[in-house]
């Protein structure tokens, strides 16, 4: 079984975000990109199916930092890893970048492409449905566990509510990870060093080919919408007012 | 204009998001348009009984299982999308809209914006806000149309509930479209809500990343046990197994409407304060003064969380012992 | 039958016995790695000397060193009173009665022995009476045996030579053991029967000693020597390398540790200096140095004991520690605990077995060179707000380089801190600059961390950027880089003149060319910093930059090399309070509050996070203020301007 594992850079959640002059982008030049957590968490379910049934990892990454993410996969246990050439200045549309993910995945004969469940910048529309829908395969989005039983897939999907949803599913699929069942590992910095010497194969941008699409017009912050009140930082006083507001609105004793 | 509402139900209820998607249909709309709710799952009464706000109601129904995969939903909507031509369709943002959507748009071809809170119609085009960045940034965007929205729950009002009527009714059998997918439900997993149910709960401490490490959780209970409320965690802190499964807030957990939320290290992403901003009073913790649970929080402090909980735990047992 | 040849059988069986008890440590240490401590031999003696001469360290505690010492030289006094025991019936006709067995050497005999016993008798009220808390987790029946050993040896030696007396030997040179006689004609006792005994029980009491070595604490007279011998002369501040020979980087099992690392096991006298002044211990984590010395020990000697990392021990006690070497500084053997800590949790890493936090701060340095997840390109956003620009020392020459590290960076808590002091460099006119987004965690807490992969990638990154730059000396905020940057970039080729800037501070300060308006003399106390005292001897600068600031200095009772650590170092800063039940930084705030004073001085970014959110928790920051040596410091220009 081949997989392949999208892994996109994303703007660091940590990082403040602040907008170009023009509105429409946010401001690079300050930030840190990293992988998109979901994406972590499906590169983790690919290693884990190879580890558990002997599948063969490619890993594709997309946006600034790829060839250091794909160190760290290949450090993780991936077999291949591929730098995918789109246009790395700006947010990475996973509407546009379909196409490409498609063109790899028949390239490189998966039977099983999967990547995170959502990313921060998917404002077009996710990954998982349009290159399911692109390659004709069955997908399924947010899944927190995932095993092989024979020759079909068996996918736990996370619903609302606290429900989670068992389905079977014969390959070649496209799975959105939410979580992987078990969270991802600590590479070390040995493995890491190991790691950068792998060769890091390179993909051009393969058009998916809709013709039109929604645009950008303003990027603003929002509001502080909250009209609460602040009660400060320091721990005594805020236990002493909560203690009061919790006695006043009646919580205080059971 | 026709514009295609799509609903879900859950577990013999109607999704209440389904009732908002109308609102939002509503929203985009022109006078004279037409707002088709389409229906897919086990049994269409729900959406019979509730979604009489729409001009007229598509169900499909497959009978036996309680909910149908996404794949089945997508190919039942891509037939009605077909045979009604619609000029825009409204996805609600959840675990099945998350797959259908784009499949959708993939297949038409037709622009997508996900994350949306907001519509205005602009002649033969849309201008709709959607969230960007894990709600961090607000982008409008310009949507030509024919095209798809995946609206965010709670973003518009519930339409009125009232019994459609049984000439707007259009039902159908999709028992053959479920008997052709290729994604077989095998089972489906019901937290057991026997030990605990938080959509009852009046009082919940939830914890969230900030909180570090799993020991640190019994330091929350604590306090929890002390205002006589469940303990609850945010996805993070579910995944990690430091609480079970039912104890998750937040859009793949439970939606709680408490009096008293008291959240503990929560930053408050989007999908979290979907399942918590009606809470009545909102408590919350964190050292980032820019966490978006503060924008629902009622009242807000920034210290150490572990002093705080022990400083309030004590000074709550003290007055709870007099 | 003759006593000579039942003693011959009787001291081969025990020497034998002994032996045969001694083996698997004889094996596992004659199988071990080699380990390179061979080196300036003279050096390696004086050291040995003034441990065991001086007793330096043992008498830090001065009833533990005073009985220590009594033993001790009673010990080898006595030892005569053994070498005629046993030469004069192996060897009849042996004696030592030629030089002065019968005469000085007896008078010596008899008084050290009343000195041994009053030696015992301390450590009988210090263990049973004081009770130390040190002692808690050491062998109570090795300590109670050797006491009644002893006690048999010394009264059996008197009563032997009483009996002797009684029996007509000359007593004129045996005091002590004249009065024993007249006890003994009182009690009415047969001379030569009750000599006999005594002599039997005194050589059985000598040989069941000496088979009870190998399994108890008592080892160390043979092995302290020795350890202190082959100790560690490298500077305390580097860190263990991984040996080329080794295939992971960590150790997973004691037969990897070199014989050095065994034999510290070995030598270890369950004394709990060690445990007393762990912070970890103290704060209620479950690690205790004493014990991790102690249980390995004792795996070494049962096959059966189980993995050594997470079994014997585990991974929450190689967490605990903070490296701040207190338990190293007061270990009168020389045992090394912090490497082989170190060389445990490099396995645990290697392993990927981290605790959530710290894998969060790892994966943090690892993509962005600091462990709080800020963007690298952030770094020298404090000196924004400086009246100056601040020179790129990557693009033009400097006389000191400033590595500026993570928390004086980045922490707005510290930031006030970094800027006061580019305003005094600036004001003493020193040519300084920075590497701006060059600039990398120095990897000092990440390589104690166990990390050793990614330590070598940041200290690489920060070599690399040093050298593409123009300067005379490095300058550092934090100790720990001070500590990174000095003694562990040696390992990859980076030698450089570092120096803390209280150091520097102290050198402009002396030299006049910092105006300073000095305070009215109010009394302040200080921390020294793990890593810029015990680590670098850093001790003074600091106390001369208080007192040039104008105030009095107050030292706490544990300052210096005996400092108590905040509870940061180590890679704890990036770890959760779990288990703890008394935050070191509280426990130090404590002990400073009793002085007390109002104004903490602090030399260390670290220090001055750690300090403050402890006078917050503790609601004591209005009345004790966390200040930086260098916020004390008030130039006259500046106050005027």
């Amino acid at each position: 079984m081949k997989i392949l594992v999208v892994l996109r850079m994303i703007p660091d959640s940590a990082g403040e975000l602040e907008l170009t002059s023009d509105g429409r982008g946010i401001d690079r030049e300050w930030l840190d990109f990293q992988l998109n957590d979901f994406d972590d968490h499906a590169l983790e379910e690919a290693i884990l199916l190879k580890e558990a049934s002997g599948a063969t990892v490619v890993a594709v990454a997309i946006g600034e930092g790829s060839n250091r993410v794909l160190q760290m996969a290949v450090a993780r246990g991936a077999d291949e890893a591929i730098a995918l050439d789109a246009q790395a200045d700006g947010m990475i549309d996973s509407r546009a970048i379909a196409g490409s993910i498609v063109a790899l995945a028949r390239s490189k004969a998966a039977d099983l492409v999967l990547c995170g469940v959502q990313s921060t910048e998917d404002l077009f529309g996710q990954l998982v449905p349009y290159a399911g829908a692109l390659l004709g395969w069955p997908h399924v989005s947010g899944s927190s566990r995932l095993g092989i039983e024979g020759s079909a897939l068996r996918v736990t999907q996370e619903r609302g509510g606290g429900i989670a949803a068992t389905y079977e599913i014969a390959l070649p699929a496209v799975i959105g990870v939410q979580t992987a069942s078990k969270a991802p590992r600590y590479v070390s910095g040995s493995k890491l060093r190991e790691a950068s010497k792998t060769t890091i194969g390179k993909a051009r941008f393969e058009p998916a080919g809709f013709e039109r699409s929604a645009e950008i017009v303003a990027l603003r912050l929002p509001g502080q919408r909250g009209t609460g009140e602040h009660l400060g930082d320091n721990p005594e006083n805020v236990a002493e007012r909560l203690a009061g507001i919790l006695a006043a609105k009646g919580f205080a004793g059971v | 204009m026709r514009i295609i509402a799509c609903t879900e139900r859950s577990f013999g209820k109607l999704e209440p998001f389904s009732l908002e998607m109308i609102t939002a249909a509503r929203a985009a709309g022109a006078t004279g348009d037409e707002v088709v709710a389409f229906f897919a799952g086990q049994d269409p009464e729900p959406a019979v009984a509730n979604l009489g706000a729409a001009d007229r109601l598509v169900a499909a129904s497959a009978g036996n299982s309680e909910l149908i995969a996404a794949e089945s939903y997508a190919r039942l909507l891509k037939d009605v999308v077909a045979a009604e031509e619609p000029g825009l369709v409204l996805v609600p943002y959840s675990a099945n809209g998350l797959d259908v959507a784009a499949d959708l748009a993939a297949r038409t071809g037709w622009p997508l914006v996900s994350y949306v809170n907001e519509v205005r119609r602009d002649g033969d085009r849309l201008t709709v806000i959607a969230q960007v960045y894990g709600g961090k940034i607000l982008a409008e965007c310009n949507v030509p149309l024919p095209a798809i929205l995946m609206v965010n729950p709670g973003a518009f009002a519930e339409a009125e509930r009232r019994t459609v009527d049984p000439s707007k009714l259009q039902h159908s059998d999709a028992r053959a479209v479920v008997a052709e997918g290729r994604v077989r439900l095998v089972g489906v997993d019901v937290p057991n809500y026997d030990s605990v149910d938080l959509t009852t709960a009046e009082r919940i401490v939830c914890v969230g990343r900030g909180i570090g490490d799993e020991a640190s959780i019994d330091i929350a209970r604590g306090l929890a046990d002390i205002l006589g409320a469940e303990i609850a965690g945010s996805r993070p802190v579910v995944d990690s197994g430091w609480l079970p499964k039912v104890r998750q807030v937040g859009k793949s957990g439970q939606k709680v409407k408490p009096k008293l939320y008291l959240a503990l290290g929560v930053s408050g992403a989007p999908e979290h304060l979907e399942g918590m901003s009606k809470s009545d009073l909102i408590i919350a913790v964190n050292t980032d003064p820019k966490a978006p649970i503060f924008n629902v929080a009622h009242f807000g402090a920034t210290c150490d969380l572990f002093d705080l909980v022990a400083n309030l735990s004590e000074r709550l047992q003290a007055a709870s012992d007099r | 039958m003759s006593e000579t040849p039942v003693l011959w059988i009787v001291t081969l069986a025990a020497i034998a016995l002994t032996v045969w008890r001694s083996r698997r440590y004889i094996v596992a240490l004659a199988q071990a790695p080699g380990a390179n401590r061979f080196d300036q031999p003279w050096r390696r003696l004086e050291g040995v000397a003034i441990a065991i001469g001086l007793h330096r360290k043992l008498l830090r505690k001065p009833l533990s060193g005073i009985l220590h010492a009594l033993i001790f030289v009673s010990f080898f006094v006595l030892f005569t009173v053994t070498i005629e025991a046993f030469g004069s019936r192996l060897f009849p006709g042996f004696s030592l009665a030629p030089i002065g067995g019968d005469s000085w050497i007896a008078l010596l005999q008899d008084l050290f022995a009343v000195l041994m016993l009053a030696g015992l008798g301390l450590a009988v009220y210090q263990r049973y009476v004081l009770k130390p808390a040190r002692f808690k987790g050491s062998s109570g029946a090795d300590a109670a045996i050797i006491y009644v050993l002893i006690l048999l040896i010394v009264s059996s030696l008197l009563i032997e030579a009483g009996a002797r007396i009684v029996g007509g030997a000359d007593g004129s040179w045996r005091p002590v053991a004249s009065l024993v006689a007249d006890l003994l004609r009182v009690l009415d006792l047969p001379a030569h029967p009750a000599e006999r005994i005594a002599y039997w029980i005194h050589i059985g009491a000598i040989l069941a000693f000496l088979v009870y070595i190998p399994g108890s604490k008592h080892r160390h007279m043979f092995l302290a020597a020795p350890n202190i011998y082959f100790r560690n002369l490298e500077p305390a501040g580097t860190a263990p390398a991984v040996p080329s020979e080794r295939e992971n980087p960590g150790v997973a099992s004691l037969v990897q540790f070199d014989w050095k690392q065994q034999l510290d096991l070995l030598s270890c006298t369950e004394c709990g200096r060690c445990q007393a002044v762990c912070p970890a211990y103290a704060s209620g984590l479950p690690l205790s140095p004493k014990m991790l010395i102690t249980d390995m020990r004792d795996a070494l000697a049962n096959e059966a004991s189980g993995p050594l990392v997470g079994g014997v021990i585990a991974e929450e006690t190689l967490w605990a520690c903070t490296t701040c070497r207190a338990c190293m500084e007061a270990c009168p053997v020389e045992i090394e605990h912090l490497p082989k800590i170190i060389d445990m949790r490099r396995h645990l890493v290697d392993e990927g077995h981290v605790s959530p936090m710290l894998q969060d701060a790892l994966s943090n340095l690892t993509r962005l060179g600091n462990s709080m997840g800020k963007p690298s390109k952030m770094r020298a956003r404090w000196t924004k707000e400086l009246g100056f620009p601040v020179k790129d020392a990557r693009s033009e020459p400097v006389d000191v380089l400033w590595f500026v590290g993570d928390y004086a960076s980045y922490d707005p808590r510290v930031q006030d801190v970094t800027r006061k002091v580019a305003e005094l460099l600036t004001a003493a006119g020193v040519d300084f600059g920075i590497l701006f987004d060059a600039e990398r965690n120095s990897g000092n807490d990440v390589r104690r961390a166990g990390e050793e992969g990614l330590f070598e990638t940041l200290a690489q990154s920060n070599i690399d950027a040093i050298r593409a730059c123009s300067f005379n000396r490095i300058v550092t905020t934090d100790p720990h880089s001070l500590n990174a940057l000095k003694n562990d970039y040696r390992h990859f080729g980076g030698e450089f003149e570092v120096l803390h800037y209280t150091a520097l501070l102290a050198e402009l300060v002396a030299a006049g060319r910092l105006d300073i308006g000095p305070a009215d003399g109010a009394t302040v106390t200080y921390h020294d910093p793990c890593y810029l005292g015990r680590y670098n001897g850093g001790f003074d600068a600091p106390r001369d930059l208080i007192r040039a600031a104008g105030y009095t200095l107050h030292d706490m009772p544990r300052c210096r090399e005996n400092s108590f650590c905040c509870g940061a170092g180590g890679g704890r800063i990036w770890q959760g309070d779990d288990g703890v039940k008394e935050r070191p930084s509280e426990n130090r705030i404590r002990e400073a509050l009793g002085l007390g004073v109002g104004i903490f001085v602090v030399a260390c970014p670290k220090d001055k996070v750690m300090y403050t959110a402890a006078t917050d928790a503790l609601g004591v920051a209005s009345s004790l203020r966390i200040l930086d040596v260098a916020e004390l410091i008030n130039l006259r220009e500046a106050s005027s301007a």
